[in-house]
């Protein structure tokens, strides 16, 4: 797989920007997009979130500094525009986190959106009672399998504090899934 | 502490959950992935397409630049400024002149004088002129009345002109008429009045 430094030396001639964004491309779309997707659920508005990231990543790579990782770098743009989404969300629809909870659990029925079993059903109703942020260190931890440091740079959170939240997190998850139906 | 050791705590404190399949679980439309990444790349030429588009340009960094030009701007402004205020380069105290005419006063010993009290004489002038207006007036009136009287008129006949009137227009029935009006406290009586009777007869021949 191609080095982010390779990226990003590529980037920086004019001539090889083009080719270096479809290789950046080629390594982090996927990684960006689930991680949007487990946020926002709905493939449509993981779609436009993604495509709005990668604009950002066009716009702003030139001013990268190169002693953050990329991968947190992406990350971070991806988990900021989470967090505006939703709260743009509950704002213009004026309703609770209760409800916009309930709004994205149904979505998991639709047969088009959601392939897991019954237990992983469960998991997600039981990801959805968490808080946005705790959630995105949740999906970081447990399914991108990012160490805390590198959670840590992205969020701009202490790695105690992270490390507190996913504590809770996996406590609340695994309550959620042993005692529902 | 690396990644397996972060993970045994997850698989103590939720075995259940530590033992589910971590596989995306969304699905996702066919070849979506394959045109992703065209579709960003067309974003974003069509962003660059429409930033070309632009009708006014601006240079190079510009609104990077603007700030710090401004400010440098401004910064030499002020001393433009500065320098033309205070004339010939001589740099003066803050509010100098405004506090130098007291300081001034105050070692010449000068105390403010009381401002003498001014007295409208308009009110004054515009009355005088109208007593002297109707004092003229009704003396004029007055004098116009008194000329115009019938007494008046009748002083200014001469004596000889009343005899000379009396002796052509009288006869013997205003003799009464006279007598009647005859004033009580005239000074004159015919007791006091020594007539002759050659007169009276005279006078009687005369008017009858």
């Amino acid at each position: 797989m191609i080095e982010d430094s390779t990226i990003l030396q590529k980037f920086e001639n004019e001539k090889t920007r083009h080719e270096a964004f479809s290789l950046l491309l080629d390594k982090y779309q996927q990684k960006v997009y689930w991680h949007v997707r487990r946020m926002v659920l709905n493939h449509d508005d993981a779609d436009d979130l993604v495509q709005d990231v990668f604009i950002k990543v066009w716009k702003n790579l030139i001013n990268f500094r190169q002693d953050a990782q990329l991968y947190t770098w992406l990350y971070r743009i991806a988990s900021n525009e989470c967090i505006t989404f939703l709260n743009k969300k509950k704002s213009r629809n004026n309703i609770s986190i209760d409800d916009i909870s309930e709004q994205l659990s149904q979505s998991l029925n639709e047969e088009n959106y959601f392939s897991g079993d019954a237990i992983q059903k469960k998991l997600q109703e039981a990801l959805l009672t968490l808080p946005d942020k705790q959630k995105l260190v949740f999906n970081m931890k447990y399914f991108d399998d990012m160490k805390f440091q590198e959670i840590s740079d992205v969020l701009g959170t202490s790695v105690g504090a992270l490390k507190a939240s996913y504590h809770i997190a996996v406590k609340k998850i695994e309550h959620h899934l042993l005692n529902r139906d | 502490m690396s990644n397996k050791e972060e993970n045994i705590d997850l698989a103590i404190e939720a075995p259940f959950l530590a033992a589910l399949n971590k596989e995306p679980i969304f699905f996702v439309p066919n070849q979506y992935f394959e045109t992703l990444k065209d579709q960003i790349i067309s974003q974003i030429e069509l962003e660059e397409i429409g930033k070309k588009n632009n009708a006014f340009e601006t240079p190079k960094e510009y609104f990077e630049n603007s700030a710090a030009n401004l400010l440098a701007r401004i910064t030499i402004e002020e001393k433009i400024e500065n320098t033309t205020s205070n004339q010939n380069g001589f740099t003066i105290p803050e509010n100098y002149f405004s506090i130098s005419k007291s300081n001034i006063e105050n070692s010449l010993g000068l105390k403010e004088q009381k401002k003498a009290k001014i007295i409208n004489f308009s009110f004054i002038r515009i009355a005088a002129a109208a007593c002297i207006l109707i004092t003229c007036t009704i003396g004029i009136y007055l004098n116009i009345n008194r000329t115009n009287s019938i007494h008046y008129q009748l002083s200014k006949i001469s004596d000889e002109e009343i005899e000379t009137y009396l002796s052509q227009n009288t006869d013997i029935s205003d003799v009464s008429l006279i007598v009647e009006n005859l004033d009580p406290k005239a000074a004159f009586s015919l007791d006091n009045t020594e007539i002759s009777k050659d007169e009276i007869n005279i006078y009687l021949e005369s008017t009858y």
